[in-house]
């Protein structure tokens, strides 16, 4: 039976697909776009490679209780999020990883593009010293582009908890890399 | 600077951040593929039903488990599903040697025995003691903030037993944390079936081990990941059970931690086909059961269990709280625990 579905793409819900491979199309959908959120909270490309692995392979053993399957990209973000909560809760891999780049810069790049780096590392460097909530947040929100409804739903949380997260990350990178500025 | 500066910033940084990131799209899909259907496996053996014919016909349609099989699908470090074996020591073989031990300890040395609810740690702890502070005179530190499930009730009982092992070598299993988890399983639970590592994770100052069954296809499946902790500091320090982290059975009420009186409820949720709880209520200074609740039925998808059980005889500072289910190939395939404080 051809399923149809809803797989929403860095936000944007409501996207009607029909595909006779869910699976695979869910993870066309959002498969790197997760990586890349597990890696901006996480600050490590392997081990958030290995947690949407975790996830993807959680929503296969759980796909006849899946409902409506338009909830799969929820179930995702939110399974990802969990691993790599219980990853820095477990492994430390926070303080590991702020020590090093896991992003080898670009080779030879003008020296406009470096200054650029070097400000995207500062404010990676901030967001990655933020407490996981807010880092958590502010990524869903900057990163993936969701509304409050969505983040709240990724985090397990109300969206007056979203604001708070959101409102305090921004406050503490404002005053981290104002601080630097000077 | 402003929110809204901030977050333009912010938006670059983390667009940019991210877009360097190519994970390896097709090898995650193949990945994800062959571990969901290892899992599947693992899945169908275990719910295969109980009996020779049913493990004979498990035996020929179902593909064995091996660990090799596992390993195929491994990639970009160890995944939670993966299975590879380590036998539990056997009752009769117990480790005679540890960390800075000289070789078999004196007679009272001995792995957790299945049919020891209680090794006792040498020598003679009290039991009443609190865990995190330390009488007067004692000449040890160790601090614990958890409730102390097994096998130290408390800080007297793990300085007790840090001088006699740093004496005469007495029961080094406490270094180990996989040897505990395993005697917290088969000996203090007496699920003599939960008897070998499916996995483990073993930190500096806390370790996660999975211990599981083997399954009549000739697999194993995980039962439990149980969360233990070092007792106080240092690599001498024992390692204490402190609960598990659950998935499939999950045991969310009575809290961890809380202040229980009986009749207790308790609950949480399960997903499973035609499950049969058991719920049990025990404490490290007693060989049998505080209180016992059998047989709840429950099944489905994360759905929700309740059950009430009774118990009397609490003296520990700390109880074990214990869910169980079985009965398709084994007494015990699943179970989960917390810690409350009576």
């Amino acid at each position: 039976m051809m399923v149809a579905m809803s797989v929403p793409l860095r936000g944007d819900e409501g996207t009607e697909r029909a595909d006779g491979d869910p699976l695979a199309a869910l993870h066309r959908e959002h498969y790197r776009s997760l990586v890349r959120l597990a890696t901006l909270v996480l600050g490590d490309v392997g081990l958030a490679e290995q947690i949407v692995q975790d996830a993807f392979v959680k929503l296969q053993l759980r796909w006849g209780g899946l409902r409506r399957l338009d909830r799969a990209s929820a179930y995702l973000r939110s399974a990802v999020l969990n691993g790599a909560r219980s990853q820095l809760r477990h492994h430390k891999v926070r303080d590991r990883n702020l020590a090093r780049r896991t992003v080898a810069p670009a080779m030879g790049t003008p020296e406009s593009t470096l200054l650029d780096h070097d400000a995207h590392d500062r404010v990676i460097a901030a967001l990655r010293a933020l407490p996981v909530r807010q880092r958590e947040a502010l990524a869903l929100r900057y990163y993936l582009d969701l509304s409050e409804a969505q983040i709240a739903a990724a985090m397990g949380v109300t969206p007056g908890s979203v604001k708070v997260h959101v409102h305090r990350g921004l406050e503490a990178l404002a005053r981290t890399l104002g601080e630097e500025d000077r | 600077m402003s929110h809204d500066e901030v977050a333009d910033r912010l938006r670059a940084a983390v667009t940019a951040e991210a877009d360097a990131v190519q994970p390896d799209d097709s090898a995650g899909l193949a990945t994800i593929r062959a571990r969901g259907r290892a899992a599947r496996r693992r899945r169908r053996a275990l719910l295969a039903g109980a009996g020779v014919a049913a493990a004979l016909a498990v035996a020929v349609t179902v593909p064995r488990l091996e660990p090799d099989d596992e390993r195929t699908v491994t990639t970009g470090g160890p995944a939670n599903d993966d299975v590879t074996t380590t036998d539990a020591p056997a009752p009769t073989a117990p480790p005679t040697t540890g960390p800075g031990d000289g070789g078999a300890g004196p007679s009272t040395s001995s792995a957790p025995s299945p049919t020891t609810a209680v090794p006792t740690p040498q020598p003679g702890g009290s039991g009443d003691s609190s865990a995190t502070t330390a009488k007067p005179g004692d000449s040890g530190s160790a601090t614990f903030s958890a409730p102390p499930l097994w096998p130290f009730r408390s800080a007297t009982e793990v300085d007790d037993w840090r001088r006699a092992y740093q004496a005469t070598g007495v029961q080094p299993w406490h270094l180990d944390a996989e040897t505990t988890a395993l005697g917290f399983t088969t000996g203090y639970l007496a699920f003599a079936g939960i008897d070998r590592i499916v996995g483990s994770d073993v930190g500096a100052t806390e370790a996660w081990v999975t211990v599981g069954l083997a399954t009549p296809g000739g697999g194993v499946s995980p039962a439990a990941e149980i969360h233990l902790e070092r007792f106080g500091s240092g690599d001498g320090a024992p390692w204490e059970v402190v609960g598990t982290r659950d998935d499939t059975l999950t045991l969310e009420t009575p809290s961890y931690g809380a202040t229980v009186a009986s009749p207790l409820d308790v609950g949480g949720r399960i997903t499973g086909v035609d499950e049969s709880l058991r719920v049990q209520v025990r404490q490290l200074s007693s060989p049998g059961l505080l209180g016992e609740s059998c047989c709840v039925p429950a099944g489905g998808e994360g759905t929700p269990w309740a059950a009430t059980v009774a118990f009397s005889g609490a003296t520990d500072p700390a109880l074990t709280v214990v869910v169980s289910t079985g009965g398709h190939v084994a007494d015990v395939e699943v179970f989960a625990i917390t810690a409350v404080r009576p």
